[in-house]
């Protein structure tokens, strides 16, 4: 299994990790957030946006958030997708 | 004031307390397996946060590392203000950050020129060559020093009086005052010593230092009450600016203000006394009294 984690369980932080799916599995994105009824959709956006981005079809993401504003989510996905192995991954 | 670039609770939030300057970091205070990480958050945050008025620096990373060229490739694009090199040691240093940063703003679309320069004089070598590393580009702005790193170069140990960096602090001074950059005091690392980080912050004052680092949102008030200009000197900046533009107005050569020649230092003192009074928001203040 290929994966890649990013982020911290500090305050206005967020840890995400991804792991590589098969080609044909999709995206599958699993949230754990203390505001998760207020941003859980807003959250989910924000990752749909970077993966597509990235040209990233395939992998599964689970958030654990602590309340991180948007431009940290942002940098956390980033980085784990680039840990994962970025540019194989959007081929 | 100092702000780790690979926290994003001290990040969402640093720009609320004050300071002039925002300094993210993307060097010591990042470990070498979270550089990735902290370039991300550092160029998300310079997209998405609001800084309003504070300029915003990035501290890269040294050149003698491989981790600078990456730093500034993910940040220029962001147009932060100014990029602060730390461990700077030769005019050739600055040369080349210069020509790679009008690299990528150019590719970026951004005004080549655009992005400033300051750096940090953290050893015996770039303290010798201070005058030509503040010479060696349009684009820098002002020079600091690096206490902590200065005096292991040194090999002695850096103490609250600081009489160990008073001869570097002071060569610092002339070669900034000498290229006409600002010049910027290190950080005075215990922050519960709010006595002694006063101190400090006087004696930097009274050298010629233009600034100080901090490293807490609790040290700003204090930097700002020590190079707070007084009432009496904006008062007397603001007659000789009146006398200033009278004299202009009749087009005298020879401009007095009560017996005393105002001449060209003198109003450059008053003009820096009224930018520091209005960076201040003091100036409206005192005109009213």
């Amino acid at each position: 299994m290929i994966s890649s984690k990013a982020g911290t369980e500090e305050k206005n932080d967020c840890i995400i990790e991804l792991e590589a799916l098969e080609k044909g599995e999709g995206i599958e994105i699993e949230i754990e957030s203390p505001i998760k009824k207020q941003f859980g959709r807003h959250i989910k956006e924000t990752i749909l946006e970077i993966l597509k981005e990235r040209c990233i079809s395939n992998v599964k993401v689970r958030v654990t958030d602590r309340k991180a504003l948007d431009f940290s989510i942002r940098a956390r996905l980033e980085t784990a997708i680039d840990r994962l192995g970025g540019e194989q991954l959007e081929a | 004031m100092y702000v780790p670039g690979n926290n994003p609770n001290m990040m969402a939030d640093c720009m609320i307390y004050g300071a002039d300057v925002i300094l993210f970091d993307l060097e010591d205070s990042v470990p070498l397996q979270e550089k990735d990480a902290a370039r991300y958050l550092v160029e998300y945050a310079l997209r998405y946060l609001d800084f309003s008025n504070t300029e915003v620096a990035i501290r890269i990373n040294g050149m003698d590392t491989p981790y600078w060229e990456e730093d500034i490739e993910k940040i220029i694009p962001e147009k932060p203000d100014m990029i602060r090199l730390p461990k700077a040691e030769t005019k050739e240093q600055i040369k080349r950050l210069d020509e790679e940063i009008s690299k990528i703003e150019e590719k970026s679309g951004i005004k080549v020129g655009n992005t400033k320069i300051m750096v940090s004089i953290e050893s015996a070598k770039g303290l010798k060559n201070a005058y030509d590393i503040a010479t060696a580009s349009i684009r820098l702005q002002a020079i600091a020093i690096g206490g902590e790193d200065f005096t292991a170069d040194l090999g002695v140990k850096k103490t609250r009086e600081g009489n160990e960096l008073l001869v570097a602090r002071g060569v610092l001074v002339l070669a900034a005052k000498a290229a006409k950059v600002d010049v910027i005091d290190s950080v005075f690392s215990d922050v519960n010593d709010e006595e002694g980080f006063r101190m400090e912050t006087e004696k930097a004052k009274a050298m010629g230092f233009t600034g100080k680092s901090v490293i807490n949102p609790r040290q700003i008030p204090i930097v700002h009450d020590v190079f707070k200009p007084t009432e009496e000197e904006i008062q007397e900046a603001i007659k000789i600016t009146q006398v200033i533009e009278e004299a202009k107005k009749k087009g005298s050569g020879v401009i007095s203000l009560n017996g005393k020649m105002v001449d060209k230092p003198i109003v450059e003192k008053a003009e820096r006394v009224l930018e520091l009074a209005k960076a201040l928001g003091l100036v409206e203040k005192v005109a009213a009294c």
